[in-house]
Formats: C-alpha cells, structure tokens, sequence
C-alpha cells in the first residue's frame, strides 16, 4: 500500500525541518515508514515544501495519486544517496575532494509532480501581488557542479585518457566509473504509472461540463477586467516579463486578477473536486499495477536510506 | 569544480520562428531577435539538462535529435527580453559544440522553437533534478528527472500529456 497522504503518517524525523509535521497514528507500518522517510536534517538542508499548499486558493488540496507519487523528501534522500555512493567510490581512487553540494539546500515549490500550489495555474493571492507569475523567493538556483576534467572524470565516468587498460593507477576502475557502480547498487525511482494517472486525470477533468462552465465563467471575469483569455493556463501568455528578472507592474495586475476570478468562480474548488473524482476512479482501475510500481521504489529508498546511513 | 555563467546565442535570424512568434504571442514589436540554444555554463557542456526534439531511441535509450541545453531554470521556454526591446527565442539545435556524442548529434529539430516543442530530455546535471512543466511560470503539471552526471543514458521520455507541452522548467 502506498504511504499514505493524508498528511499525519509522515514520521517525526522531519522534525529538524521547519515545517509542520503532524505525528503518526496510521496504518503505515514502522517498516515502511523506515524506508520511506527521508533523512534527518544535514549541513545546508533547506525546510521541504509543505504535503500541501499552507496559502491562498489551493490550501489544504491534495489529490489521492500523490500517495504514488515520489515525494520531495524521498527525492532528496535518493539524490544523497546517489552522492554517498559517488563519494566513497571516488576515495578508493585517492579523490578525497570529490563533493557536490548536497540537494535541497534551496527550498523547492512543490511536494511532488503534482504541484498542487500551482496546479490550476497561481492559486495564492498575496503572492501575486509581489511577484505576479514569478515564484517567491527570486531566482535563487542550487549551485552547478560537475566533476573536475582529467583524472577525476575519468575514474567518475570510467573513460578516458587518464585510464590503463581500464585501471587507474593500477587499480580496477568499476565498469561506467563510480557513475556506473552507483547506478547499479542504487537504482532509479520510477512511477510511470502514477505520473500518468496524474496526468490522464487533469486531462480528463478539462472535458467535465462543471469545469468548463467554470473555465468559462472565469474567462468572462477577465474580459470585463479587460483580459482576454480563454484558458487560466493562457493568461501568463498576455504579458512578456515571464522571462525576465522581476515582474513587471503589468504581470502582476494581471496575476492579481486571474486569482480573484479563480475566487469569484470557485474555478480551482470545482476543477479539484472533478479531477479527484476521476482520479479515485482511475487509481482503482490501476490499483495492482500503482501498488506494484511503488513497491519496487520503496525498494530502492529503502537501499537509499540504509546508504545514507 | 564551479564554473561561471555564459550565454551561447544564435544571432542569425530565421524567419518562420519570428513570423510565428509574431502570429502566436502577444509580443511587442521588437527591433531585433537572436536565437538561444545554449543556456548552459559547463566549461564541456557535458553536464547540462538536456531537452531534445524527439523522443529517445526505442533499443538505445539515447536521444540523437536535436537539443536545448541548460544548468539553469527557465520560467518561460518561449523565451524573454533582457532589455524590453529585444527579444532571445529559445530554439533547438542539433550538433551543439563541444557536446560529447550521441546527444544532439541528429539535425532533426533543429532551429525549431523549444517551447511546446519537446519530446525527451536527458539530466546531466550532477547535483539537482530538474522539473519539466505544462505551463509556463511553473504551472500546471510536471515531471522531474533525477542528475545522472554526464552519462546521458538513458534519455527520459516526456509523459504523454508533456510532450509538446514543455513550457518551463526548474532546477530542484
């Protein structure tokens, strides 16, 4: 069974994270929340985003696929992992000085693909009104890394001029360098099924006749504000300053108005509630393959957990 | 190692991608427009998130077409004005230097614009996933790619419903 997500089985070890986290009372076994729990805090970590939106018109929303979906904590403790296995790999070779910045030292958005806060375009009133369609936060970017060229890259791709017959320094360079060797002890996360399920079901939740009636309804709350727009996801296209550094005063107004007739309309209440009709159904009718699928990546966080130790 | 930001652009103007930008988008006029197909600061420009124009190969898992790199996020594939008066679209190009092979070896796409344009992408980065999304101004859904550190393979398919609906992506 997936974790659960309704918001009370994430274990207390995020505790060191400045969030919110409700205790444990569910039908998650200790195994499983175990494996499935991301590390505790290390040197650089930033909080994780909130299970769901905390503000504005998308608070409290959280859709029955996102229990399959990989989650931004089990992300980061995969990327850990992937780094640990990296690392030790490298200081059999004498690299004692490879280490890339650890993940998530900037917050992200999102608790996972489903992007609730953002999912029925910008949902949070007080937001826009700063930065318009921009994210909060400005551009901060993780930093960009990549292993030094020559000897290190060798070992770390396992190519290149540096090796011997496949050797370095005398020593047997694992098949795809330590970049091989952790891709075969770690494994990736994969949840084709559910990204699809999440997908299919907002898809499908645009041909419902109570969303379109509200799509409608806020696309003529617009026009008489003097937007014309058929579609939420179409307004950002009305300005130009997406791209750029900062919104612009026009963005923001903008913004400001496609959220009050998202309000007006009730348009993301009615969208949520088609989708997560869909979704239930559609959840059911993959029900073996989704529990298969998240089966085999509890698996390789399992393997991601005990590597980082 | 760090290394510093740079700026590949491709002055050259191609006519359909400004006629269609003229047709599609609410677009100021603008005096001039160049062309980006590389948005990406490593010195090799092996370690990029790559966006490629079609999807990886059925047996290989690599991706050969043409391709967008970057190591930075991107609010808006469509492009952006760094002044207010000229415009960079952001396009696809095949054979990019430097790019160990296969990836972007292929013609195919290239010169078309990114924006809703894609159908795989390979994360090279090493240290962040990057998320695609539907809509610009990451809205909308998405899909995020674990950093596989130069070894492009295998390339990831956008999902269904994202192929041809890459509209932004960001660095996790």
């Amino acid at each position: 069974m997936p974790r659960s997500f309704s918001g009370i089985s994430r274990v207390s070890r995020l505790a060191v994270f400045a969030v919110v986290v409700l205790t444990t009372t569910t039908a998650c076994s200790a195994q499983e929340s175990a494996s499935t729990t991301p590390d505790d805090g290390y040197p650089g970590a930033a909080s994780p985003p909130p299970e769901r939106p905390v503000s504005g018109l998308a608070k409290g929303l959280a859709l029955p696929i996102e229990g399959y979906l990989i989650s931004y904590p089990e992300r980061i403790t995969w990327q850990r992992a992937q780094q640990n296995l990296w690392k030790s790999c490298m200081k059999r070779f004498g690299f004692k000085e490879f280490d890339p910045p650890p993940p998530g030292i900037v917050p992200d958005p999102s608790f996972n693909d489903a992007n609730m806060m953002r999912r029925y375009g910008i949902s949070d009133a007080e937001e826009a009104s700063q930065y318009g369609y921009h994210l909060p936060g400005g551009n901060v970017e993780p930093p960009v890394w990549e292993p030094a060229p020559g000897a290190e890259g060798a070992v770390f791709a396992g190519s290149g001029a540096e090796l011997e017959s496949g050797s370095y320094q005398g020593e047997k360079v694992p098949e795809g360098g330590c970049r091989g060797e952790t891709q075969r002890k770690l494994g990736e996360i994969r949840y084709t099924l559910a990204g699809k399920v999440e997908f299919a079901s907002l898809d499908e939740s645009k041909k419902d006749p109570a969303v379109r009636r509200a799509v409608a309804a806020w696309s003529s709350c617009m026009k008489k504000q003097g937007y014309v727009t058929d579609h939420p996801y179409k307004a950002p296209d009305l300005v130009t300053s997406l791209g750029s550094p900062a919104p612009s005063p026009e963005e923001i107004s903008l913004a400001t108005t496609d959220i009050d007739c998202k309000k007006k309309t009730d348009l993301i209440g009615i969208w949520y509630a088609a989708e997560k009709k869909i979704q239930l159904r559609r959840i059911e009718e993959n029900q073996l393959a989704l529990d298969e699928e998240h089966k085999k990546n509890e698996a390789v966080l399992k393997t991601a957990a005990s590597v980082n130790g | 190692m760090f290394t510093l930001g740079r700026r590949h652009r491709e002055s050259a103007a191609i006519g359909a991608l400004a006629l269609l930008g003229s047709l599609f988008m609410a677009q100021p006029a603008q005096a001039a427009t160049s062309y980006e197909d590389d948005a990406c600061s490593s010195t090799s420009n092996k370690y990029c998130f790559e966006i490629y124009y079609n999807s990886h190969g059925a047996t290989t898992g690599y991706s050969y077409s043409a391709c967008f790199i970057a190591n930075q996020s991107i609010s808006d594939h469509y492009g952006y004005s760094p002044n207010g008066v000229t415009l960079v679209r952001y396009i696809f190009r095949g054979g990019i230097d430097k790019l160990p092979n296969p990836g972007c070896t292929g013609a195919e796409g290239s010169g078309q614009a990114l924006k809703n344009n894609a159908a795989s992408v390979a994360n090279n980065e090493c240290s962040v996933s990057n998320r695609v999304y539907y809509n610009s101004g990451y809205q909308g859904t998405s899909q995020t790619f674990s950093p596989g550190c130069g070894s492009y393979w295998p390339a990831t398919n956008l999902k269904a419903e994202l192929k041809n609906e890459n509209a932004s992506h960001k660095r996790i």
